[in-house]
């Protein structure tokens, strides 16, 4: 396969993707509110763009199926059937259903024949809600016959839009891009070779565009033609016509005996008014009188639904143009392209994003890095030369530096509602499944967090969702019972902290059971017997390998296999994960996540003659050592803090640097951090100041190397470690855990 | 290409000759743009394009646009001749209605 038709494929996959998740959602909302229109016609539209791109991009499978569910979708559109739950349930199946042919295609693979038993199965059932005349054979394997039966299908229905125009002409509309002449070409010579492809029987040259003759530059082009053409060449023939003006300009090629609901959408999709279109088609004779009067009646009544509903419906017939069966000859992968280049401008509209390759910002990223980096070495340099107005510019392009890197780290911010929002279905499903009731709370959607992060969380709150939903909430007599709501609540909430993200999964349901937790911890040997545990502790054991209580191992939880994994994942992104639970009233689950990835603000410290860096939003305050403390040989110990046991530790003696004599007159600071609700004070002995620190990672030789979390390289090329502040206040915790235990 | 104007009882008669190409259209369009200058009190202009010995369609769009600003200052416009080169086009571009050739039979 060449490489535009897969970088198109690849669109198409991604886009599909999205709308895969845009119907799950409206199918949701519609569960909600089964008669709102606007819902209907998001689903219709989302299905419609699937069907008819992936059309283009030849993946006939997703075509086929993504066809029969519009065909459904139009009838409930029109209003000729009510949405039940059970074409809701359908939906949701012939989502998922599209979803695999969706990924088979991504993969390039066949769909398994377990997949193709479900499809024909959808498609039994698809059918019985649809007229005969619609209903259609999956199997069908000629794309075009299927195209004519449907064609001839909806011939008999009474809507004049599928009827079709009696002309055995082509209808040729062209509106020549504006660089046409400077290209070098001349819409004259197309005109020309058109008349040797067949006889034109009419030809109105439009030129109300040309602006007055002051604004008008004499060389763009400011042409339009509407063509009728008695011509026995096929589609592909006439639209290779045009191959060279295509990127630019306008061209709509109408068939002989196109529907109705053809010239209804060119003359939406065409610049000028429908009057004016309306007579030329008239008088080109591609129209008549009455098929022009139902065209015409159509085409306003349209535009008043879509004024009345929304504006976006007016933007949408230029894209419903293209993707219209018949309109685009399969083979044609240049226009392909052009289709896609068509949906992408109209999405960025809608959405004002732009669709970025996540490689080409990981380069920018990067490049920021070395130029924090780099700036800081310039400030370095310019603190040396004392010189007043190269500070000054040192000190404004700093500034600038840190604009720069914040932007660019903001590039990477991607909300975490779109993953929330997923889990609708998961609830709701395991709902169906185990006829408990329940629903999904989500909070804190805008919630912005590194794109990498997102991807990453995923799958573990995937687990804990299903965990809450399959295990905490408890069946409805059980719920009576305990004089709760009948319905179970699960919340999802993401929001900001101190320099990292922090999502909870709670639920309302019957909490965890201790006893049980300690009696399979001891039974897999995780603990003694006989040892007292905090709660705190004894919750933590669900997170070790090989751990569930689940009497039952369901289809969706219980196998023991989630929250190891759970805690894994969140490990590697540098985040923290902590239960909550109370015996009969719910289960909290806290996950504290850094914002990015890649750089940080620092705290530049000095220990025993080295550098270190401390993440500044962990940095609460600094004081000096009290007298007391001074020069007092200890590892750790406790000052009072404004009436507050502050415990701290030494980071020399922490990092062992040991051997090098504390000389009588340093002055020890401590350094206060704060992380995840502890304070704990940091002896350092020097306080060096911010800076913005580029993490590098120390690679796997240094993976069990304590209390270090990478490295950075300073502005001189030294390299200064960066404090794990997190690791280092556990292992004190572990420490004093210890010792009291002694 | 060569313009030359004449002006007789108030009617600005305007000779295009030689090449009426997009490689003179800016050239052209500035030369052309001084006819609508206020102090041209002419009530009517008429073109001539029989010297006319090549015209693309950057050329008759231009045309187009001379007639088009005529009409909207309420000036009279025709063509009175063309030569081979703008007939021709004229005849594919089906705009005989709009730049009918009055003295056709005098060129």
């Amino acid at each position: 396969m060449d490489n535009a038709l897969q970088q198109v494929r690849h669109t198409f996959i991604a886009e599909a993707r999205e709308l895969l998740q845009e119907i799950e959602n409206a199918l949701l909302a519609l569960e909600a509110r089964p008669q709102d229109n606007e819902t209907i016609n998001t689903l219709f539209r989302a299905v419609h763009t699937i069907k008819g791109s992936s059309g283009i991009v030849g993946i006939e499978t997703v075509e086929r199926f993504a066809h029969l569910m519009e065909n459904l979708l139009s009838i409930v559109r029109d209003g000729r059937i009510r949405v039940t739950n059970g074409i809701i349930e359908l939906l949701l199946e012939c989502r998922d259903h599209t979803a695999e042919l969706v990924e088979c295609a991504a993969e390039e693979r066949e769909p398994s024949a377990d997949a193709l038993a479900r499809g024909a199965h959808l498609t039994g059932r698809l059918n019985t809600f649809l007229p005969s005349s619609a209903q259609e054979v999956v199997s069908e394997p000629v794309l075009k016959l299927k195209k004519a039966g449907d064609a001839q299908g909806r011939l008999a229905s009474t809507d004049p839009r599928f009827r079709h125009a009696g002309t055995s002409a082509w209808h040729i509309s062209l509106r020549f891009g504006a660089d046409t002449f400077r290209s070098g070409m001349d819409p004259a010579s197309f005109l020309t070779y058109l008349t040797r492809l067949g006889e034109i029987t009419s030809l109105v040259t439009l030129f109300d565009s040309i602006p007055a003759f002051n604004e008008m530059n004499p060389e763009s082009c400011y042409l339009g033609f509407e063509i009728d053409l008695k011509s026995d060449f096929d589609k592909k023939t006439l639209e290779d016509v045009f191959e060279f003006v295509r990127e630019d300009s306008i061209i709509r090629i109408l068939p002989p005996h196109s529907r109705l609901e053809s010239y209804i959408e060119l003359i939406n999709a065409l610049p000028e008014d429908a009057e004016l279109l309306g007579e030329i088609l008239l008088k080109g004779g591609a129209l008549s009188q009455t098929e022009l009067d139902d065209a015409l009646r159509l085409q306003s009544a349209e535009s008043a639904q879509a004024d009345e509903g929304e504006g976006r419906q007016a933007a949408q017939p230029i894209g419903r143009i293209l993707v219209n069966e018949g309109m685009v000859s399969d083979e044609l992968v240049d226009a392909a392209i052009e289709k896609q280049k068509e949906t992408r401008v109209h999405k960025s509209r809608e959405s004002g994003t732009v669709r970025i390759s996540a490689a080409k910002l990981d380069a920018l990223v990067n490049l920021v890095g070395e130029l924090v980096i780099s700036g800081a070495n310039v400030n370095q340099h310019t603190r040396r030369l004392k010189d007043n107005g190269l500070f000054e510019a040192a000190s404004n392009m700093q500034r600038l530096v840190e604009d720069v890197r914040d932007t660019a780290m903001k590039l990477r911010m991607v909300a975490i509602g779109e993953t929330f929002s997923r889990f609708n279905r998961i609830v709701r499903d395991i709902s169906r499944e185990s006829g408990k009731e329940m629903h999904l709370v989500i909070t804190g959607a805008e919630t912005e967090l590194d794109k990498l992060v997102v991807e990453k969380i995923n799958d573990p709150l995937m687990h804990l969702v299903r965990n809450a939903a399959d295990h905490g909430i408890e069946g409805l007599e059980e719920r009576k019972a305990a004089g709760k709501p009948v319905k179970g609540l699960i919340s999802l909430n993401a929001c900001y902290d101190a320099g990292s993200v922090v999502i909870t999964v709670s639920d309302d349901g019957k909490g965890l059971d201790r006893e049980k937790i300690k009696g399979k911890a001891t039974l897999l040997g995780l603990i003694e017997a006989d040892k007292t545990l905090s709660d705190g502790d004894v919750y933590k054991l669900i997170f070790e390998p090989g751990f569930s209580t689940a009497q039952e191992v369901t289809k969706l939880s219980g196998r023991g296999v989630g929250m190891d994994v759970v805690r894994r994942n969140i490990d590697s992104l540098r985040g923290t994960v902590a239960v909550d639970s109370v015996s009969g009233k719910g289960t909290r689950v806290t996950i504290r996540l850094p914002l990015t990835l890649a750089i940080i603000d620092g705290f530049l410290i000095g220990v025993a003659g080295s550098s270190y860096v401390i993440p500044l939003e962990m940095v609460t305050e600094c004081v000096d050592l009290p007298d007391s403390e001074r020069r007092v040989d200890k590892r750790r110990g406790y000052i009072n803090l404004r009436g507050e046991v502050l415990p701290y530790i030494r980071l020399t003696s922490f990092f062992n640097c040991a051997g090098t004599l504390i000389e009588a007159d340093t002055r020890e600071s401590i350094v206060i951090v704060r992380y995840a609700g502890r304070l704990i004070g940091l002896v350092v002995d020097a306080l060096e100041g911010q800076m913005q620190a580029v993490i590098k990672s120390l690679g796997s030789v240094y993976r069990d190397a304590r209390g270090i979390s990478g490295a950075t390289i300073m502005g001189d090329g030294t390299v200064a470690l960066i404090v794990d502040v997190p690791a280092i206040i556990k292992t004190v915790e572990e420490e004093i855990e210890t010792e009291g235990a002694a | 290409m060569e313009v030359a104007t004449e002006i007789n009882n108030g009617v600005l008669t305007l000779r295009l000759a030689g090449e009426v190409t997009i490689y003179g259209a800016s050239e052209l369009k500035a030369r052309l743009g001084t006819l609508f200058s206020e102090r041209n009190e002419s009530a009517s202009f008429e073109l001539d394009l029989s010297g006319v010995t090549e015209m693309d369609s950057a050329g008759l769009q231009l045309v187009l646009a001379v007639k088009r600003e005529a009409m909207a200052l309420g000036k009279g416009f025709k063509v009175v001749a063309h030569g081979n080169a703008s007939e021709a086009l004229v005849q594919l571009y089906r705009l005989s209605e709009d730049l009918s050739a009055a003295g056709k039979d005098n060129g």
